[in-house]
């Protein structure tokens, strides 16, 4: 039995070979990948560098700072750029879209800004053709081309019914199809992530990241080559199963995907930050002015001060009053701001929750997802980047505050300037990427769409044939 | 024509595909109108809010404060001032980057290039994966339409083996398929431009934009169904599957391959300055201004404002009128950097526009995004009427900081705004 399969998938690939189709789309799509492991890899590199130089650039000048007062050294802040993944050469995925720039400054919560996408031509607004999008898109889209026929032919020329009445079972004939199809996809895609994970060993849980994207990829264009097999067994013509694979093509990789984003954002739309940022200094207002010299919440705070420390003037304290209403005031102004943000990022992640619900419409935005988790550019790796961003400024600001505290004299407060030694020894925890466990929701739901749809499809395929 | 109209109407796949690229193009509609509305809404929010607030906080600076420098100097701290970047009555026909740039930001009086940047509040991911405007349907669908309408032309006649006896009236035959050609391209216009003329009526928009629309979607479906025709009804078109495989290359390259290739050479010729230089660069100008002599700053500043030099010079540790003159001094030093990238940006667009001549996609796609305004041409408008407004306000509130103008409740309903300035 293995023989005749063996020949099935020969002789398959003996007639794509003098179709020439199949060759070109072959040749062509090498071609393209080409290119585009080429043409990505720069932008990465050129994004990776700009963010590197912006972190190297805000690391001298914090370090450069002269004499300062603590307070002044809070607003002067830190600037953290985003950490990329390699990976992001072959799934760029966000890296245009998303800010990659925070500016962590005392009692403020800035965005993370400069995205290339803002500033984009009518040109950046077509799809890129990136190593990803090519696996994703293209692939399926060669593979068509250079499938469609294999059943559809032999049904027409006759010698299907010839195969089966030589007693090949069709089940034979469809697993031989496939897998005449499937290798001459997958193994490119094993190679290319070979090598990449040759190239790229050394950087964060690469092994696991290019399984994942690699066991995704051969998922997808396993359903691919499934999908194909079974349109060309049940077209009568060749334009009909040609036609009728395109169809499925436009909805699976473009109408799909498009609409779900879009369905998405008009069901949870995002609000302005402006308006954000509005709510939360009313809030802060409400709690506790720092400013303002008979606020109920800081006269309060002062006589518990006082009382601490056992003394009855602010003069009396042992250390500076002023730092700690500045610390006060940091604690209640995070809370306020870090509320906001989770609040716009939980609105960004009902999005992704309401696009799980539908994914199973989508096999392309399946994969997607995968790829772009697996290189560290989708919205959790995101979202996670300014978690730790936020960590870093509060940490940061809080260590100035101490400093403050301690080291500046109360009664020459204003004019004290501390010793730069105190920049060079505040906390400033490198960024690092975030753990890929965090999309591990998306992941997973995104695999179970794509083994859900191949099951599905097998069985759609081989149950009919099982009664006969 | 009729015949032919009937007889392509007939083929029920046929009569599915255009039902299907009206729904589509109304969805397409629909879903740009919401994206816009959600913009307009939350921009009128913020508009009826924006006096009541500043008026609010107004009241507050005027009781906390008695002299006029404090007054006006907490103002340009304290108080943001709105700026909106309003879509057009046509935006919604391609979003363009109004998806990804803020459509509201706050501006007060420190330094402009420290603010002009800030305020991401959209989803990156369904950025890059763009929106379902008409722009899109009509660039990458159409064509399809196109395709599955024109691939087997010539061929199912061969197949039905018709096709000897067509061309063998060969006075009628060229014209036979000419007046095919031109069914399918009809209905496939209809299909596109009805629903665009539907929705014009029904929100009565303005026609000049509906003109030109309508012209690019009937020059667009030309141009592919031209090319579909190339293929379709060369000498040996008679394998539709071939012509198929041969037309949607085409599309993969028209519509994929060369505008990914034009961005590769268009971030090669003109690389854009990342913006984060502006952002460090702002820091440093800013705060350096705190560890050098006031009149290190002032003198320097005086000379773009000559009226204010022989105000009194400062003796405290802190004046407002000094705080802002550093704050303006780093948008001065910084501006020919922003010149710089502004300039890119101009060469990057002129790039597109070149391009756009030799690549119909990225001609339809540039066209429709000057038209809604969204393009990258608007964005830069916006930057500068933000920046105008600032100017207008640093020069409302100078003299109240550097001479001692009294401050009084009325001046400050006068501070301009962002909106009374665009309708002057």
């Amino acid at each position: 039995m293995i023989n005749t399969l063996k020949l099935i998938i020969i002789n398959e690939w003996r007639s794509m070979w003098y179709e020439k189709v199949p060759l070109m789309v072959l040749a062509l799509l090498l071609g393209f990948m080409a290119i585009a492991i080429q043409a990505t890899s720069e932008q990465t590199q050129r994004r990776t560098l700009a963010l590197q130089q912006a972190n190297q650039q805000s690391q001298t000048d914090w370090l450069n700072q002269p004499n300062r007062h603590p307070h002044r050294v809070g607003h002067y802040g830190d600037f953290v750029a985003k950490p990329l993944h390699p990976l992001s050469a072959i799934t760029p995925g966000i890296i245009n879209e998303a800010g990659s720039l925070v500016y962590l400054e005392a009692h403020r919560l800035n965005s993370a800004n400069f995205n290339p996408a803002s500033e984009a031509t009518s040109l950046e607004r077509f799809i890129t053709i990136t190593p990803d999008i090519i696996i994703q898109w293209v692939l399926p889209l060669g593979l068509i081309m250079a499938g469609y026929a294999m059943i559809t032919r032999e049904k027409i020329g006759g010698t299907l019914g010839y195969l089966i009445g030589n007693g090949t079972p069709l089940s034979w004939i469809i697993v031989g199809k496939f897998i005449a199809l499937f290798i001459p996809a997958a193994i490119p895609l094993i190679l290319l992530n070979g090598y990449i994970g040759y190239l790229m060993a050394d950087s964060p849980q690469s092994m696991a990241r290019i399984g994942l994207m690699l066991s995704g990829q051969l998922v997808y264009i396993a359903i691919w080559s499934l999908v194909i097999t079974a349109v060309s067994l049940k077209a009568k013509l060749l334009n009909q199963a040609l036609l009728s694979l395109l169809l499925i093509w436009v909805f699976i990789c473009m109408i799909a995907p498009k609409s779900l984003a879009n369905i998405a954002q008009t069901l949870y739309p995002t609000y302005p930050r402006a308006e954000a940022e509005y709510h939360a200094e009313q809030k802060l207002k409400s709690i506790g002015d720092s400013h303002n010299p008979n606020d109920p919440y800081f006269e309060n705070f002062k006589q518990q001060t006082l009382k601490k420390y056992g003394v009855n003037r602010i003069e009396d304290l042992p250390l500076n009053y002023n730092g700690l209403v500045m610390q006060e005031g940091e604690k209640l102004t995070t809370q306020v701001y870090r509320e906001q943000m989770n609040y716009h990022h939980q609105q960004l992640l009902k999005q992704n929750q309401w696009i799980r619900q539908w994914l199973w419409l989508s096999p392309a935005l399946a994969l997607e997802y995968i790829q772009m988790a697996a290189s560290g550019a989708d919205i959790h790796h995101h979202i996670d980047f300014i978690n730790q961003a936020e960590q870093r400024r509060y940490k940061l600001i809080e260590y100035l505050n101490s400093v403050h505290t301690n080291h500046v004299n109360q009664q020459d407060d204003k004019n004290t300037r501390n010793d730069k030694q105190f920049w060079e020894n505040a906390p400033r925890d490198p960024i690092a990427l975030a753990n890929l466990k965090l999309s591990q929701k998306q992941v997973t739901s995104a695999y179970l769409v794509l083994i859900a749809w191949l099951a599905l499809l097998g069985l759609f395929i081989f149950w009919p044939l099982k009664k006969q | 024509m009729y015949q032919e109209t009937l007889l392509l109407l007939k083929q029920r796949s046929a009569l599915i595909l255009i039902c299907i690229s009206m729904l589509l193009t109304l969805l397409s509609l629909l879903n740009g109108w919401q994206n816009i509305q959600h913009i307009h809404h939350e921009i009128d929010h913020a508009q009826q809010e924006a006096e009541t607030r500043l008026m609010q906080q107004g009241e507050e600076m005027l009781s906390h404060y008695t002299a006029s420098d404090e007054i006006a100097g907490s103002i340009g701290y304290y108080v943001f001032q709105n700026t909106y970047r309003t879509p057009d009555e046509w935006s919604f026909i391609a979003l363009g980057n109004r998806i990804v740039t803020p459509y509201i930001q706050r501006i007060r009086l420190l330094g402009l290039q420290g603010q002009l940047y800030d305020g991401e509040s959209h989803h990156p991911e369904h950025v890059m994966l763009g929106s379902f405007d008409y722009a899109f349907w009509l660039i990458f669908f159409s064509p399809l339409l196109c395709i599955a309408l024109m691939h087997d032309l010539k061929a199912t006649e061969y197949q039905a083996k018709r096709l000897t006896l067509l061309q063998s009236l060969s006075n009628n035959s060229k014209g036979l398929w000419i007046k095919r050609t031109l069914v399918r391209w009809g209905l496939i216009v209809i299909s596109l431009a009805f629903p665009l003329t539907l929705f014009t009526a029904w929100h009565q928009l303005s026609l000049a934009p509906w003109f030109v629309i309508v012209a690019l979607t009937v020059t667009y479906t030309l141009f592919w169904i031209l090319l579909c025709g190339l293929i379709g009804l060369r000498k040996k078109a008679i394998h539709s599957n071939l012509n198929a495989i041969a037309m949607v290359t085409f599309w993969l390259f028209i519509c994929f391959i060369l505008p990914s290739a034009g961005k590769w050479m268009l971030d090669k010729t003109y690389p854009l300055i990342d913006g984060s230089k502006i952002a460090l660069q702002h820091r440093e100008h800013v705060h350096h201004a705190w560890d050098i002599p006031k009149e290190d700053t002032l003198q320097p500043f005086y000379q773009h404002y000559p009226q204010y030099k022989d105000t009194p010079p400062i003796t405290g540790r802190f004046h407002w009128k000094w705080y802002f003159a550093f704050q303006h001094m780093a948008d001065i030093k910084l501006a020919p950097l922003v010149k710089q990238r502004e300039n890119t940006l101009n060469q990057r667009y002129a790039f597109n526009q070149t391009m756009a001549w030799v690549l119909p996609s990225l001609f339809v796609q540039q066209t429709l995004e000057k038209i809604a305004k969204s393009d990258i041409n608007d964005l830069i408008n916006y930057r500068h009427e933000i920046e105008h407004y600032h100017t207008a306000l640093r020069h409302y509130l100078y003299p109240y900081m550097f001479t001692d103008k009294a401050f009084k409740q009325t001046d400050f309903e006068q501070i301009p705004s962002f909106t009374d300035k665009k309708t002057q």
